[in-house]
């Protein structure tokens, strides 16, 4: 039923798709390299994208593997199940779940640059520009890095252990991995290290709020061209 | 009233009105219930100490094992969204079908619910089947309204029928299982599909030139071919759904673990297409082009939108435990729960109130963020009504289906506007928006009977778990 066309529009529904799937994050155009305050802050902002750009990448690969690692425990228990031997590997399972957290934890700042997460645009595309930095810096700044900084506060203790703190409050030289518990299952792995990757997400989850604060204050001081706004020309939508 | 209950109800309106101005829906849950537990501990009814719960609350979510589902169900849409499997259905069914009056219509919901179940992206299924089929359609003179309908009515099924993002996490959110909500909704989502179905069949039969039969000279696929191309295109897809469905509900494998062996079958399915269009060339198929779908752009894709689509859910569910912990602590759990328990009507009276509301909300608002504001008000107060597993399960569904209803309501529905980007010129925005009203209709006819009738999910849901 479709027509010779189809190719092309198969090419075309390609290319609608992917404007829902790929990156919207541009690298800056080069500008006039600003000075002072302006300089240090778009210099900050860089920085932190980078670390995102690379923690963004760590999380697509971990999808990935995160299937091979299914994959993995599916066969071995259905391997154990056929030769009635207990081959199953107690290990990968939770290796699996960890992978998963590591994936959204380590991508939550690629997440807050690429504006993954909703926004209800009723009004929004109707605001201007600098309405829309105002309502971000706002956030940001009055509401949402407070809440990651009591976030940190309350994850430090939780996690401090993976680093090596004894409960009596003194810390481990090196030998970081005696304190860390081991998983509720027999034969599980540690849970030290998924806890402290918590903190480390938080931590960027930060960087990259405090880069996007940079870039709506960009557009507020007119200097559109150092900023990026949130455009929702096409917006991600899950479903 | 008390000052807990009034700080949660103010909590409630700072966060409403944050996302209403298009500050992010995650970001605008933590920066509300902050601000309360700020306010909270001014005024003497909370203690800040109680915060040092929230990492052990966001370390059960990390390590949920329902929630582990949710990166390889997307992976699997990801990867057959991409593996041209729409497009070689469209055709298929529709040469098919086509010789009948309203066919072709017949043919999108068909290959619509399909690709719905496969894929589980709403967005998708619409834009494709939009772009694919839709400017057949008009040239063999379907009308507007019964063609865009269709489209997006089919392709909004990807949110309810099993395996779908949505129903895993209003399962997680309700506590009901992903097994026995995917077994509960399995056969509501049929029922609307098959509605769909024999309204467009109907109505082309019974009003002349709304669904034309094609001509002869339009088929030009017959006999042998054909019916290798439809063995071809829809058995693979069709085996895939079902393996994957199968060894959830005979508790063969866990969700998690049918996830990853569907994407297995995702990427075998990919290859194999690559193999079947050779040979139907060879067998003198003219419209088909053979193309290496898996290429490494493919892939890296595929892992994008799933790194993305979970680390949204992952962002949206922190935040909101924060939220929805604050309000239990501050009493808006307890209170909203009574209040919605004493609306009258018991049950029945707590399951109009709640779609109602769930209509209203779902216009505007995504599923997701539903899921995460209205299900943790609603659950406290189901419990207190002594809603039974089954029940939730019946309610869940027929959230499942209200929304349905919100995401082709026109003029704001979501699914419109995905057509509306991809339609050809000659059809009208209004034409989209009146054609989605029978279509609406018909998912009203569907909540009125599951809703007298809990007992078709009890059926769906004892046949499909095998009563256990």
């Amino acid at each position: 039923m479709t027509d010779r066309r189809s190719d092309d529009a198969t090419e075309k529904a390609e290319e609608l798709l992917e404007r829902f799937t790929t990156a919207r994050h541009k690298e800056p155009a080069a500008v006039e390299w600003p000075t002072g305050i302006i300089g240090v802050l778009h210099v900050i902002r860089l920085g932190i994208e980078r670390v995102t750009t690379l923690t963004g990448s760590i999380a697509m690969a971990l999808a990935w593997i995160v299937f091979f690692l299914g994959l993995f425990n599916v066969t071995t228990r259905y391997i154990a199940r056929f030769i009635q031997r207990d081959i199953i590997i107690g290990q990968v399972f939770d290796l699996q779940w960890m992978t998963f957290g590591a994936l959204f934890l380590l991508g939550f700042n690629y997440a807050v640059r690429e504006d993954v997460n909703p926004r209800i645009d009723f009004w929004w595309t109707h605001f201007s520009d600098k309405t829309k930095a105002w309502i971000d810096v706002i956030g940001h700044v009055v509401f949402f890095l407070p809440f990651l900084w009591m976030s940190l506060t309350i994850l430090w203790p939780y996690s401090a252990q993976a680093l090596g703190r004894k409960f009596d409050g003194t810390w481990l030289t090196w030998r970081v991995w005696e304190v860390w518990e081991r998983s509720a299952d027999a034969g599980g792995l540690p849970r030290g290290p998924i806890k402290l990757l918590m903190l480390i997400g938080f931590i960027l989850f930060a960087s990259q709020i405090i880069a996007q604060t940079i870039k709506s204050f960009m557009v507020l001081i007119d200097r559109p061209e150092l900023g990026d706004l949130a455009e929702h020309e096409a917006p991600t939508r899950v479903e | 009233m008390e000052l807990g209950v009034v700080l949660s109800i103010l909590m409630f309106v700072l966060f409403i009105g944050m996302i209403l101005i298009g500050y992010n829906v995650a970001y605008s849950f933590a920066a509300s219930a902050l601000t309360f537990s700020f306010v909270g501990d001014l005024l003497d009814v909370f203690d800040p100490a109680r915060l040092n719960v929230l990492p052990a609350r966001w370390f059960g979510a990390l390590s949920d094992a329902n929630l582990l589902a949710v990166p390889f169900f997307v992976l699997m849409g990801a990867i057959l969204e991409r593996s041209g499997m729409a497009e070689r259905l469209l055709n298929a069914i529709g040469m098919l079908m086509g010789p009948l009056k309203g066919g072709v219509a017949v043919a999108v919901i068909f290959v619509g619910t399909l690709l719905a179940a496969a894929t589980g992206v709403v967005a998708a299924t619409v834009i494709v089947m939009g772009l694919l089929s839709l400017p057949t359609m008009v040239r063999l003179g379907y009308d507007h309204k019964l063609a865009t309908g269709a489209i997006t009515a089919s392709g909004t099924l990807a949110q309810m029928l099993p395996p779908s993002l949505v129903l895993i996490l209003l399962a997680q959110q309700m506590g009901v299982g992903i097994l026995g909500l995917f077994a509960g909704a399995l056969i509501p989502g049929l029922l609307l599909s098959g509605l769909y179905m024999m309204y467009a069949l109907a109505i082309s039969n019974l009003k002349p030139g709304t669904g034309p039969a094609m001509s002869k000279a339009e088929r030009s696929l017959t006999g042998g071919v054909l019916a290798l191309e439809v063995l071809f295109s829809v058995i693979p897809i069709l085996l895939l759904i079902v393996a994957v469905l199968v060894s959830i509900f005979l508790g063969i494998a866990t969700p998690s673990e049918s996830g990853a062996v569907g994407v297995l079958g995702a990427l075998l399915l990919a290859v194999g297409a690559y193999y079947t269009d050779k040979l139907l060339v060879a067998q003198g198929a003219t419209h088909i082009t053979p193309r290496w779908r898996l290429t490494w752009k493919t892939l890296k894709e595929a892992g994008r939108s799933t790194a993305n689509i979970s680390i949204l859910v992952m962002t949206l569910l922190f935040s909101s435990t924060f939220f929805a912990y604050m309000f239990l602590i501050l009493g808006g759990s307890d209170a909203t729960a009574r209040w919605l328990a004493d609306i009258g009507g018991g049950k029945t009276g707590f399951v109009l109130v709640s779609m109602v509301a769930v209509f209203l909300l779902g216009i505007n608002l995504e599923f997701l963020e539903i899921t995460f504001i209205v299900v943790p008000i609603f659950v406290p107060a189901m419990d207190l009504l002594g809603f039974t597993l089954t029940e939730k399960i019946w309610f869940t569904v027929l959230m499942a289906v209200n929304l349905n209803m919100a995401f082709i309501s026109p003029p704001v529905g979501f699914s419109l506007f995905y057509l509306q980007s991809v339609a050809p010129p000659e059809v009208k925005t209004s034409d989209i928006h009146k054609g989605a009203i029978p279509f609406m209709v018909l998912q009203g006819i569907a909540l009125v009977i599951l809703g007298f009738f809990p007992g078709i999910v009890e059926f769906s849901f004892n046949f499909f778990t095998l009563g256990d």
